[in-house]
């Protein structure tokens, strides 16, 4: 036999989804821009982990939520041709519509079966203004978005941490909270990085079905600290 | 005959292979032929998984040729699908976890193993974690062939797949377990594990089916699809029957270390059951 048993050979795709609050309030002190900028920033620290592990296809994309929920980036692009589009902000905060949306493609018919488990950044600065119970439920429901790495980053101290910490879903795991944008900058590029890394070595464990346990599906590496700001003054948000 | 496979991932990552596989082959035609494969859970807490496996895959031939041995139990499986869907799946766990518990008894977790289990189990939140037994945890997958009948056990992830003589090549009708998605799968080391091992009992009609195929994850998991991982298993068929089980046996592991790379990066355990005398 010259040629390997089987048909075509393929990594394992890691869809990767940021989540992105555009929220008028997202505008006030530069918030909005200062992920854009965390987010270009962390793109090229993304493609090196995902060329450093070719058995795992990383495919990124981005979601946006304000008035409504909409796909930002809707293709999933492969890392290595990601180039990210400014986000704006303007409107309130329709968390669980962004949630339910993420549902629609978290099916196994959306997702084989192979794919690794997708990792959701969430990244917001308020309060959702919406139905979050119906949109966290869709969420749930869906076999892929239980099985996510699901991380939360707070921008400012209105975001709501209980509200982040059910979309976590894992009592251990608290939103990241970020009240300056070199802060913002180190939390994105760990969530860009080493999560990333987590998420894309095949590392398979016990299901455990016994009532209220709780496992991370990847366990994830230890987040960094806030960025030490010079002067209380670096607390902008 | 098979091979297991140290995935591409394990070998950058510096982990052993934690798949097993071992099979008894028959001796003369009236015999039974068992095959099991294994594959010990790759996250950190599981420190002792490719042993779980190993015993595993041995005590799963060990008790399904008991199995096979015992009249009693064979005339019962054959009208009492009960049989292969509780008593045997009770008896493969029990084993496995007595087995595993007089291995921690006879070799106790070194201190650096206690210090990665007690981070590990630290970090999680299940109640039940801390019982040293998981660190074991491995999945398994066997078959049981007669001149007569056939016996499927799966408990966890993989994949068996049945080729007939005009290389059709099919999944056996075990019932389908949406939870085993996103690397997590049940397991040996789980509470009541013997609940979520699924059976298959065929009886022949004519004859066996040309070839049996006994797989972990990682190698369905290296095909863009489904139809590559079935054209796998008829590759294979094509390979014992066409170059002889000898140059099979040789280049398999290559194949698979090959598949592995361009693939998932998981190890990749893949066992071959096939009537000699149609070969």
């Amino acid at each position: 036999m010259s040629k390997l048993p089987g048909g075509a050979l393929a990594s394992r795709p890691l869809h990767f989804i940021w989540v992105a609050d555009c929220s008028g309030s997202m505008s006030v002190d530069g918030k909005i821009q200062a992920l854009n900028n965390a987010i270009r920033e962390a793109i090229p620290h993304m493609q090196q982990v995902a060329g450093e592990n070719p058995n795992a296809q990383v495919l990124v994309r981005a979601l946006a939520f304000s008035n409504g929920a909409r796909w930002h980036i809707s293709q999933p692009t492969n890392v290595a041709d990601f180039r990210w589009q400014d986000l704006k902000a303007e409107g309130v905060t329709d968390l669980g519509k962004a949630l339910t949306l993420l549902a629609d493609v978290l099916n196994p018919d959306a997702m084989p079966g192979r794919a690794l488990p997708p990792v959701l950044v969430l990244i917001s600065d308020g309060q959702p203004t919406d139905n979050f119970d119906a949109g966290l439920k869709a969420l749930m429901d869906s076999p892929w978005g239980r099985k996510a790495v699901r991380i939360a980053i707070a921008i400012g101290e209105d975001a709501d941490h209980d509200i982040l910490q059910r979309f976590i879903g894992h009592p251990e795991f608290k939103p990241l909270q970020a009240n300056n944008a070199e802060t913002l900058v180190r939390y994105i590029k760990w969530a860009s990085t080493e999560v990333l890394k987590s998420a894309s070595s095949p590392a398979s464990q016990l299901l455990d079905t016994s009532p209220g346990a709780v496992i991370a599906n990847v366990p994830l590496p230890a987040a960094p600290d806030p960025a030490t700001p010079p002067d209380s003054a670096a607390d902008v948000w | 005959m098979g091979a297991t496979v140290r995935g591409a991932s394990h070998a950058r990552a510096k982990l052993p292979n934690q798949d097993a596989i071992a099979w008894y082959a028959p001796a003369q035609r009236e015999d039974c032929l068992v095959l099991a494969v294994a594959d010990g859970h790759g996250a950190p807490r599981y420190i002792r998984s490719h042993q779980g496996a190993k015993l595993a895959v041995k005590l799963a031939v060990e008790v399904l040729r008991n199995f096979a041995a015992d009249r009693a139990a064979v005339a019962e499986l054959a009208t009492l699908p009960d049989h292969a869907d509780g008593q045997l799946p009770r008896t493969l766990v029990r084993t496995w976890h007595s087995a595993v518990r007089h291995d921690l008894a006879a070799h106790p977790f070194t201190p650096e193993e206690q210090a990665v289990w007690d981070e590990q189990t630290r970090s999680t939140d299940t109640r039940r974690a801390d019982d040293p037994i998981r660190a074991y945890g491995a999945t398994l997958l066997a078959a049981l062939i007669t001149p007569t009948y056939l016996l499927l056990l799966q408990l966890g992830d993989g994949d068996i797949l049945i080729v007939d003589s005009a290389g059709r090549v099919v999944r056996p009708p075990l019932p389908t377990d949406p939870r085993l998605i996103a690397n997590q799968t049940t397991s040996l080391s789980g509470s009541a594990a013997w609940r979520d091992m699924r059976a298959y009992f065929q009886a022949f009609d004519t004859r066996p089916p040309a070839l049996v195929m006994l797989a972990t994850d990682g190698y369905a998991n290296s095909f863009a699809d489904e139809s590559g991982f079935y054209a796998a298993a008829r590759d294979l068929h094509a390979a014992i029957r066409d170059q002889g089980p000898h140059t099979t046996r040789v280049q398999l592991p290559a194949w698979l270390e090959a598949t592995s790379q361009a693939g998932s990066g998981d190890d990749i355990t893949v066992g071959l059951a096939y009537p000699v005398y149609r070969i």
